[in-house]
């Protein structure tokens, strides 16, 4: 019977060591992966501030403030584009974006453009309407990628199938935090103060405001999802790390516990042998 | 002589930053030049070279899609593609250019021959500024 549970905790002790294996070589790959994302991130980030800043500029300037692109119109449908993970296994970052879409879309007409497989799956068993699917790029993105994305998003936007567009990303805070956000891209709005800073530039348009302005959205369009891939990209591998590491955390003191009571067992295997040796050679004895 | 800051930034990274004498750069209008004390500016660019003359001495860069923000205190481009002319590889851009090529040749969609033929003309384009 006590060998019998000693050969339990054995066995258990060595498939907890097997998935702490697999958790610590996740959790290697996730940061080195997470360096990469991170340099990626550092360097997006100078473009993506300024580009944000000069399309606000653009956008306060009275001569671009009835395009297409500024003009609020009455909301009949929504696109969300939704970028989560490819893979699982990060800790939260899969779940807290799909949470976010989903109360977000609460009370509008959405659909939705996927960015990562766990993202599309996600939409695949919901009643809503899914536009695209773009799984596996997020990796590998370049800026050459959103193209597709952004010029498919607004021909609809210009045809009136979609009124406004929402980007559903994680912000990579710092490797400790990483947090869910919803961007509003289109139609364009931007902080009060920015707008009214420059308000009324004299800034000379070549060839004229309606044509750079047109020529500028779209980059700005592009600047901003390549941002918030990148970003999400360095928050999936970010969390994947802390959860592997967690794991691996929690495996290393099972198996200390386990480690103790299978020295507690193999301790009472060998006390009753003992005891059973002394009675049987005192009966001998006797 | 008077220089102003000069930013050029894609997206994957700084790609130049300084103070320059003069720049020229293709928008989609043509060649433009910048010196110091332009009045603002904004434009969308084509595709075509970027040359920036800073400290007497100039250099060429190859440029394709972005824009151009001039302002008081600087001058930014943010430019889609961006590369220096000895960093491009000739051989790389001339089978691109062969690639755009063939690809023109056959009955493509609008969209598909658009997307062909701006693929030829940033080859071509690239080719031109290494060659120069």
């Amino acid at each position: 019977m006590a060998s019998g549970n000693m050969k339990d905790i054995k066995r258990r002790i060595k498939s907890v060591q097997s998935t702490m294996q697999i958790t610590k070589a996740m959790e290697l790959v996730a940061s080195s992966k997470l360096r990469h994302a991170r340099e990626r991130v550092t360097k997006s980030r100078p473009y993506f501030n300024t580009i944000y800043k000069t399309m606000a500029r653009i956008a306060g300037d009275t001569k671009a403030a009835d395009s297409i692109y500024t003009k609020p119109r009455e909301i009949k449908k929504s696109l969300f584009i939704v970028i989560a993970g490819d893979r699982g296994l990060a800790g939260g970052y899969n779940s807290n974006v799909l949470k976010l879409a989903a109360s977000e879309m609460q009370g509008k007409n959405p659909c939705v453009v996927t960015i990562g497989r766990k993202a599309q799956e996600y939409y695949a068993k919901r009643d809503i309407e899914v536009i695209a699917d773009y799984p596996n790029i997020a990796e590998t993105m370049q800026i050459q990628d959103t193209h597709p994305i952004v010029n498919d998003m607004l021909s609809r936007y210009k045809k009136g199938e979609i009124d406004e567009v929402y980007i559903l990303y994680t912000e990579f805070v710092s490797p400790m935090t990483q947090e869910a956000r919803c961007k509003k891209v289109l139609p364009l709005a931007f902080e009060k103060e920015e707008n009214s800073e420059k308000a009324k530039s004299l800034t000379e348009y070549d060839p004229s405001p309606e044509a750079v302005f047109a020529s500028v959205v779209p980059e700005y369009l592009n600047g901003m999802l390549y941002g918030a891939v990148v970003e999400s990209y360095a928050s999936e591998q970010s969390s994947r790390r802390m959860a592997m590491e967690s794991a691996s955390d929690n495996a290393s003191e099972m198996i200390e516990n386990l480690n103790l009571s299978y020295n507690r067992a193999r301790q009472a295997a060998i006390t009753q042998e003992i005891t059973e040796i002394v009675a049987g050679s005192g009966q001998v004895g006797s | 002589m008077s220089t102003f800051h000069l930013k050029v930034l894609t997206v994957d990274r700084v790609f130049f930053e300084g103070d320059v004498e003069r720049i020229v750069v293709r928008t989609t209008q043509g060649d433009v030049g910048i010196l110091p004390n332009h009045v603002k500016y904004l434009a969308a660019l084509g595709i075509g070279g970027l040359t920036i003359i800073a400290d007497g001495k100039s250099r060429t860069a190859a440029v394709a899609g972005g824009f151009v923000d001039v302002s008081k205190e600087q001058t930014v481009i943010l430019a889609r593609t961006c590369e220096w002319a000895d960093e491009i590889d000739i051989s790389r851009a001339e089978s691109a250019e062969e690639r755009a090529k063939a690809k023109l040749q056959q009955k493509l969609s609008e969209h598909e021959q658009d997307i062909a033929s701006i693929k030829l003309r940033k080859a071509i384009n690239r080719i031109r500024i290494a060659k120069k």
